[in-house]
């Protein structure tokens, strides 16, 4: 049996997710940060406007990988050799959202610095925090995908 | 008389509600700054958002998601399990 293509599937719908809750939750209801708050102070209107379509890229992509995750997840189940698990699911959609916050995090927070967790206090432990959320979900999702 | 029978018995036509709403909006302050309307501040934000920073950004926002299409194609092919670590390693040794 080949569990691939359903944890790939899982993965992608994952980093969707996680992309979501990030764009949803931190860029539009908290407003702690934006695509890129560093650069663009979000005290003035014309600032305000260009991270607004920026965003919106951001969340036009995230939502290309949730899509291409439900197409990937529908081929899976017309596998016959697919085993289809919910615990595999689950295990890759925790993983894929724990590879989000690694990789989002390392590259736009810590590489580049385009913005931070909570923008106003710059780089900080919400940083790590945010970082280290992501290790703890990648480590949870492999345990519930090697768990039989 | 009723003209447009519905689920609801009250139920009127909300077309001039409906136009007035889409007046307000289209009035708007903000709707006069979006990024492809005439106003000044329409064309401030075209201006930034097409300047000499486009490709960086562009860059930026791509970038972690190249990272992703690489990781879950490796999950795809198998490119992190042991055992195709495993022939791998077997390969390069003959």
């Amino acid at each position: 049996m080949n569990k691939r293509p359903l944890i790939a599937a899982g993965t992608l719908l994952g980093i969707g997710m996680g992309g979501f809750v990030d764009g949803i939750l931190f860029h539009q209801v908290l407003q702690l940060h934006s695509m890129l708050s560093a650069k663009m102070p979000q005290d003035e209107l014309l600032n305000v406007k260009i991270s607004m379509v920026w965003d919106g890229l951001f969340h036009a992509l995230t939502w290309l990988t949730t899509a291409f995750g439900i197409v990937l997840l529908f081929q899976a189940g017309r596998r016959s050799d697919c085993p289809w698990s919910g615990r595999s699911l689950w295990g890759s959609s925790f993983l894929g959202w724990g590879i989000f916050n690694v990789v989002e995090g390392v590259i736009d927070h810590y590489l580049l610095g385009i913005h931070h967790v909570v923008e106003c206090l710059g780089l900080s432990a919400y940083d790590h925090l945010f970082l280290a959320s992501g290790g703890v979900l990648i480590f949870f999702g492999s345990l519930l995908i090697r768990f039989r | 008389m009723n003209r447009c029978p519905g689920p609801f018995p009250q139920e009127r036509p909300i077309c001039r509600e409906c136009f007035l709403v889409a007046l307000c909006v289209l009035l708007a302050v903000s709707s006069q700054a979006c990024p492809f309307c005439g106003s000044k501040t329409g064309k401030e934000i075209r201006a930034s958002l097409f300047g000499p920073d486009l490709p960086y950004n562009l860059l930026v926002l791509v970038s972690p998601f190249l990272i992703f299409a690489a990781i879950v194609y490796g999950i795809y092919c198998g490119g992190f399990s042991k055992k195709r670590f495993a022939k791998r390693e077997k390969t390069q040794r003959l």
